[in-house]
């Protein structure tokens, strides 16, 4: 049983009328599709994470200067981390069952109001790659590997967006890192194969 | 010998080159991954975290067997979009996830966001890069 809650309560309406208003279209648009789950628990998540995307501009202004300090939206809001870890887990779940307007909720919420996981923000990559937005899923693949730079998926599927926005040179780099992260691991057979896949068919590339 | 004596040979069009899966080329420009989230979400992070090393190696040993991220990748990873809708709120998540809001960045793009409001970039680096300042929104 989540005991988390988050009081929004305190958020003045008028208080939203600050700079920070414009979201993400795609993030925008999944919380006015008011996702729903079949499952309790995803569903309740869901509810939590959209009141928190939709307040987080106000929260974050209201909380300033406790997030100067290092402190977390979530730690703010008294979010627990194993309620952000049960969102991730769904996240990655309705990923799975390619509900990705939901997953895109749910890894956004984890991403604004937690810490800075490279995983975090490869989750909302990708649901931003499969809703359609290869630009925006290849920034959020480049942040992922700021944070990791030996983030195995994170190299190939930010290859793939570039070789999708026409860049065949940076995708051919990306997919050179990875071979080179695989290498010499069984576990990742798979996708040194998936990569060094694309490098050969990167040969046809213009 | 004549010409006309020659055996005919005949080329198929549709030729298949055996490295390059023609009937899955538009897998290649899809939106979709080839390769499902569950490919990396497991072993992403024990690749980040282990290395194939022997016990008695040390933790230092440990972080040398890691192969060093290479010029061009470390140069596309810090050049994020400055186009788009979604260029704003990339260029503000820069300056939070790479913590140099105290200080310049060595992504000139950030320090160009950097620029436009600290308190308000301050407060949307918080926000993971999924929202940004908006074009009408005057400072309070």
């Amino acid at each position: 049983m989540l005991t988390c809650g988050v009081n929004t309560a305190h958020v003045s309406p008028t208080h939203s009328s600050h700079q920070l208003r414009a979201m993400h279209p795609l993030l925008a648009s999944a919380l006015r599709s008011s996702c729903h789950h079949p499952q309790p628990e995803i569903d309740r998540l869901l509810d939590q994470a959209q009141q928190t995307l939709e307040a987080a501009p106000a929260l974050t202004e209201q909380f300033a200067a406790e997030l100067i300090t290092g402190k977390s939206l979530a730690q703010c809001l008294d979010i627990s981390d194993r309620v952000l870890e049960k969102s991730y887990q769904a996240a990655c779940q309705l990923v799975n069952e390619e509900e990705f307007q939901a997953a895109l909720i749910l890894s956004s919420f984890v991403l604004v109001a937690g810490h800075r996981e490279a995983r975090f923000t490869f989750k909302v990559a990708s649901c931003l790659q499969h809703l359609g937005d290869a630009t925006s899923a290849a920034d959020f693949y480049k942040l992922s590997l700021q944070i990791d730079h030996h983030h195995m998926g994170a190299a190939y599927r930010l290859g793939e967006c570039l070789h999708r926005l026409g860049d065949q040179e940076q995708a051919r780099h990306l997919f050179a890192w990875t071979v080179e992260l695989a290498r010499g691991n069984f576990a990742f057979r798979k996708i040194q194969a998936a990569a060094e896949s694309q490098l050969s068919r990167s040969l046809m590339w213009p | 010998m004549s010409v006309a004596s020659l055996p005919q040979v005949s080329i198929k069009k549709n030729t298949q080159f055996p490295m390059v899966d023609n009937e899955d080329d538009s897998s290649v420009i899809s939106t979709n991954s080839s390769l499902s989230d569950d490919e990396f979400d497991s072993k992403t992070e024990s690749a980040s975290t282990s290395v194939n090393v022997s016990d008695t190696d040390s933790s230092s040993d440990q972080a040398n067997t890691r192969p060093s991220c290479p010029k061009p990748v470390h140069y596309i990873i810090n050049t994020l979009s400055a186009v788009g809708t979604f260029g704003g709120l990339a260029l503000i998540t820069t300056g939070g996830m790479g913590m140099t809001l105290d200080k310049p960045s060595a992504n000139p793009i950030a320090n160009g966001a950097m620029l436009l409001s600290g308190g308000a970039l301050l407060t949307a680096s918080f926000l993971g890069g999924l929202y940004h300042l908006s074009a009408q929104g005057p400072a309070e």
